[in-house]
């Protein structure tokens, strides 16, 4: 399986995906097509790097539904919501869902190529990002609970002084653990302390 | 001498003699006449009376009873003072005897007048001068004097001079030759035989003519008569039609006969001579000839039929009337034969005929009366009227006519006039059985003379079921000529024999313009002669046809009508003709063709709504290939830009684009087809296309209601007659109301199973949804016009569904499904053209 980026065409009509790939192909892109959501999600695996363009009304589980579960198990491919006659509700639900655009067809290829490479670049980021995340995770998860508690009073701004009273230590205590704690996550300073554990923060 | 009491005072002795001795004191009449009182005429009574003489004969009876006559004188004998009679004296004289020569000498005179007189001839005695000295009134008469006017004249001075000059000499003819002379004379027609004998005196000569004359014309007539009789007679011999022989009785000859006799038996006169009867008779032997001829001869005669042989051999029959005669005191049989032969075979005809007719009379169906024209008794009466009448033939030769009518006078009216050679056929008379119940009849009259009486035969038929048959016709008339449908009569060739007054108003045609016109001329002139030719076919075979056709007005105008018309049989079953009953529906159709256009209209208005309701989907379906269109375009552009086309791939992806225009293009053409406007136009459908193409329509929405769409189609299918946009209209109204039901509802599985299927004559097509169903409250409203469970739905989809699959003459109707919502079905008959399939 190429890591490559790869655009999922999800139609029920196999012509038009037939089409879009041919579209799609021709701007150098990787295309997979599917015509229902089933076989996509029984092919999908949240791994692969890409974009999905997916229709909105199709037998079965149609295009919002499959945005919603994709959603629901975290899977973090960018969609792009392909439809014949969109309607500002039908919009307003895909955009909530997180789609990345919401477009009508047949879209200018320009546009629709466009936004298929944002996509991929939001695609590529979010999986760098989630990367670092799980790095950053990997070594909260190495904090004892002490640490863990003055890691959470650190990154709120308090001095040493203030958490040991907080926490009913020593300063001095206090002071060994944020060593501690600096070390574990390879932070270099409190700032970067900081933007680590915003990076994870809906962990929490 | 007598006193007034006519007592008797004194007699003479002469009357003592006479009378007897005690005369005196006696009455004279009871002494005379032996009588109680006076005759009427006597003497005495008169002298009494006026003292005159008085005389009279009188007829008086004597004392020994002898009857005598006296002439009596009465005179007065004595004078009373007073000078009138006192007594008077009677002389009675014996003049018995005188009276008696007298009488004796008047009756031989009498009988010499009588005898002259007695007879017819005229007889005169006169002296040879010619004084006549007696004649007889004979005579007298014929002259027209008396005989005391003739007595003592000359005879000849009483006749012309003529005649007279031929008497007076052969009167002197008789004095000079003392012999009678006798000649005969003719005067004005009369012829008079005279013979004049001469009479002489004591010396010798003669001295008076006696001359007698008789009138001889009658005897002369006779003799005549006689003559002519006999020639008659003769001739009737000669010229009789039948054979006349006088056969001697000894031999059997034929002594005598007639010209026919012998031609009759073919012989000449001469042959028939030498024969005798043995020789003619068939029958007879000789022997028995002889002793039937001697049989007639002792019996005097006879009269039998027997048969005779003609020279040739031939049999004749004859009737023989036999009669013994004896001419010249030989016996003769003289024999009239006669000819039968003709008679027999006339009688035989007669009788076969009468055999006949009695059989005819005897047999026949029909009634036979015959009854005395004066009387109106029954003389005959046949079987048939025994049977129709119900009497016995006793009782009814006892009836007369009035007994079996009930209109007495009509009847009488009839007989007469039958009588009178003025009624042969009575064509409806009401008769009466004996049992009272009344019948109609017909009779048929004739009158004969019938053993000398004037009869009438009356044939007479029952005509009860005739009638019946009769007034059932009348109706039927009636109905033929009031029905409001056109009926029409035709021969075998189709020509018109009969036309009813609703045919002429349905046609615009009378009678008298159509009658024997081929019915051909009543098609339109829309139609060819296949219509005509089809039907003539089926009457043919099937001898029946109905069926809906068009017509052409007598105007031009065109009128739909629907026949029944069925072949007409006589009782052989020979066909004789065709009725047809035409039924105008032209005022029907315009008004079905009314409705089916605008129900065809309103289909219209109905499918471009749908096509309104569904205009957004319809648009999704045509952009799928646009998009497509565009993406294989700008993919295209794109690769020839960065110059890295393939032509190969390139080269397929156009023939991708154009298969993407053309999927698009038909869709469109399916949208144009769908909204056209049109009329009704029947034609065979595959109903599986049409589910198909009504599908497409519905793709869209079905997809958008996440309903997926199952197709259970029949693999082969026969064609319907149908409208094919109407019938994909129902079957898009099907789909849409199944969606949109399962729209509303929450059940998880949305499908819509679409069937077809045959099911005998008809093709159905069945729609299944697992929406909402129905409710028994909506259930008989599903088919009502603008009624609708849906909130955005006009509510005509259902009712013009019905009205199309009814025009087509199918059904649609909707259950619940088994698994949830609706079935909804409908049936459409097979195409003639599918049926056989």
């Amino acid at each position: 399986m190429s890591d490559d980026p790869t655009v999922f065409v999800v139609d029920d009509d196999a012509d038009l995906c037939e089409a879009l790939r041919w579209l799609l192909e021709s701007d150098g892109l990787k295309v997979e097509t599917y015509t229902s959501a089933q076989s996509f999600l029984k092919a999908y695996r949240p791994d692969r790097p890409g974009v999905l363009a997916l229709d909105v009304r199709m037998r079965g589980m149609d295009g919002l539904e499959l945005q919603e579960h994709l959603s629901a198990h975290d899977f973090g491919i960018p969609v792009i919501i392909l439809t014949g006659h969109g309607d500002v509700p039908m919009a307003v639900r895909a955009l909530k869902a997180g789609a990345l655009e919401f477009l009508q067809k047949p879209v200018n290829d320009q546009a629709l190529l466009d936004c298929v490479r944002k996509a991929l670049q939001i695609d590529a980021e979010n999986r760098q990002q989630r990367v670092a995340s799980e790095v950053i995770r990997g070594r909260l998860a190495t904090l004892t609970p002490r640490e863990r508690e003055v890691l959470g009073l650190v990154i709120t701004g308090k001095a040493n002084k203030q958490i040991g009273e907080l926490l009913c230590v020593s300063a001095k205590t206090v002071e060994v653990h944020r060593k501690h704690v600096m070390k574990k996550m390879h932070a270099s300073s409190v700032v970067e302390l900081v933007r680590m554990v915003l990076s994870v923060r809906d962990e929490y | 001498m007598m006193d007034e009491d006519h007592t008797i005072v004194w007699a003479n002795a002469a009357a003592s003699r006479l009378f007897g001795p005690s005369l005196v004191g006696a009455k004279c009449y009871a002494a005379y006449h032996r009588r109680d009182n006076p005759c009427e005429s006597c003497v005495v009574k008169e002298t009494f009376s006026d003292g005159e003489v008085h005389e009279h004969e009188t007829e008086v009876v004597s004392a020994d009873g002898n009857k005598r006559v006296f002439w009596c004188t009465a005179n007065v004998a004595g004078w009373h003072p007073d000078r009138s009679p006192r007594l008077v004296v009677e002389i009675s004289r014996d003049i018995t005897e005188r009276k008696q020569a007298e009488a004796a000498l008047r009756e031989s005179e009498d009988t010499v007048r009588a005898l002259l007189n007695a007879t017819t001839d005229t007889v005169v005695l006169i002296a040879t001068d010619g004084t006549t000295l007696a004649a007889n009134e004979a005579l007298a008469q014929r002259l027209g004097r008396t005989v005391d006017e003739l007595i003592g004249r000359c005879i000849y001075d009483f006749f012309p001079p003529e005649v007279a000059r031929v008497r007076t000499a052969k009167g002197d003819q008789a004095c000079q030759t003392g012999k009678p002379v006798r000649h005969v004379d003719e005067r004005a027609g009369s012829y008079w035989e005279y013979n004049v004998h001469p009479l002489f005196d004591a010396e010798g000569h003669v001295d008076r003519l006696a001359i007698f004359a008789r009138d001889i014309t009658e005897q002369r007539r006779a003799e005549a008569a006689l003559a002519e009789s006999e020639a008659r007679y003769r001739a009737l011999f000669e010229q009789a039609p039948d054979s006349i022989v006088l056969v001697e009785a000894g031999s059997g000859k034929a002594v005598e006969f007639n010209d026919r006799a012998h031609q009759n038996l073919g012989y000449t006169r001469a042959e028939f001579q030498g024969l005798t009867v043995g020789d003619l008779e068939a029958i007879e032997s000789p022997e028995e000839v002889v002793a039937h001829t001697r049989k007639i001869i002792r019996d005097g005669s006879d009269t039998f039929e027997t048969k005779h042989r003609a020279k040739t051999g031939q049999i004749r029959d004859v009737l023989v009337t036999s009669r013994a005669v004896s001419i010249g005191g030989r016996d003769f049989a003289l024999a009239i034969w006669r000819d039968m032969t003709e008679r027999k075979r006339s009688e035989q005809a007669v009788r076969e005929s009468e055999a006949k007719y009695r059989q005819l009379f005897a047999t026949v169906s029909d009634a036979i009366v015959v009854f005395d024209a004066e009387t109106l008794q029954f003389v005959d009466v046949n079987d048939a009227a025994l049977q129709l009448y119900g009497y016995s033939k006793d009782e009814f030769l006892k009836l007369e006519h009035p007994a079996i009518t009930v209109e007495a006078e009509r009847s009488r009216d009839s007989i007469a006039r039958a009588l009178a050679g003025e009624l042969d056929r009575i064509p409806l008379r009401y008769h009466k059985k004996k049992g009272g119940t009344v019948f109609p009849v017909e009779i048929s009259v004739s009158e004969f003379t019938l053993q000398a009486r004037r009869v009438l035969c009356g044939v007479i038929r029952d005509i009860t079921e005739r009638k019946r048959a009769e007034d059932v016709l009348r109706r039927q008339a009636l109905v033929f000529e009031n029905m409001f449908d056109a009926v029409i009569v035709t021969d075998t060739d189709h020509r018109i024999t009969e036309w009813n007054p609703a045919a002429n108003r349905i046609f615009g045609h009378t009678r008298e313009e159509v009658f024997g016109k081929v019915t051909q001329i009543l098609i339109g002139p829309e139609e060819t002669t296949d219509l005509f030719g089809h039907v003539t076919e089926a009457l043919e075979q099937d001898g029946y046809w109905s069926g809906v056709t068009p017509f052409g007005r007598k105007d031009g105008s065109q009128g739909h009508c629907e026949s029944n018309i069925v072949v007409v049989c006589d009782e052989g079953g020979q066909v004789v003709g065709h009725i047809a009953v035409v039924h105008d529906i032209s005022e029907r159709v315009r008004a079905e063709q009314e409705a089916q256009r605008r129900q065809s209209e309103l289909a219209h208005v109905v499918r471009l709504a749908t096509m309104g309701e569904m205009a957004t989907g319809l648009a999704h379906e045509l952009n799928q290939p646009l998009s497509a269109i565009l993406y294989y375009a700008h993919g295209c552009r794109r690769r020839l830009r960065a110059g890295s086309c393939d032509t190969e791939e390139t080269l397929s992806i156009t023939e991708k684009i154009a298969a993407q225009a053309e999927r698009a293009a038909a869709f469109l053409d399916r949208i144009r087809a769908f909204v056209r406007k049109g009329e009704l136009h029947l034609a065979p459908v595959d109903l599986n296309q049409v589910v198909r193409e009504a599908a497409s329509f519905a793709a869209h929405q079905a997809r958008e209601s996440g309903v997926s769409i199952d197709f259970q189609l029949a693999t082969t299918l026969p064609p319907v007659s149908a409208d094919m946009i109407q019938i994909e209209q129902v079957v898009l109204n099907v789909l849409r109301n199944g969606i949109e039901a399962m729209q509303a509802s929450d059940q998880g599985q949305r499908r819509l199973t679409i069937q077809t299927s045959r099911d005998g004559d008809a093709v159905i097509c069945s729609i299944t949804d697992t929406g909402c169903g129905y409710t028994d409250d909506t259930a008989e409203q599903l088919f009502d016009a603008f009624f609708t469970t849906k909130s955005a739905g006009m509510g005509m989809g259902l009712a013009i569904s019905r009205s199309i699959i009814t025009a087509h003459g199918g059904r649609i109707w909707a259950t619940p499904n088994p698994d949830g919502g609706t079935r909804f079905q409908f049936a459409i008959p097979i195409s003639e053209a599918g049926a056989t399939a």
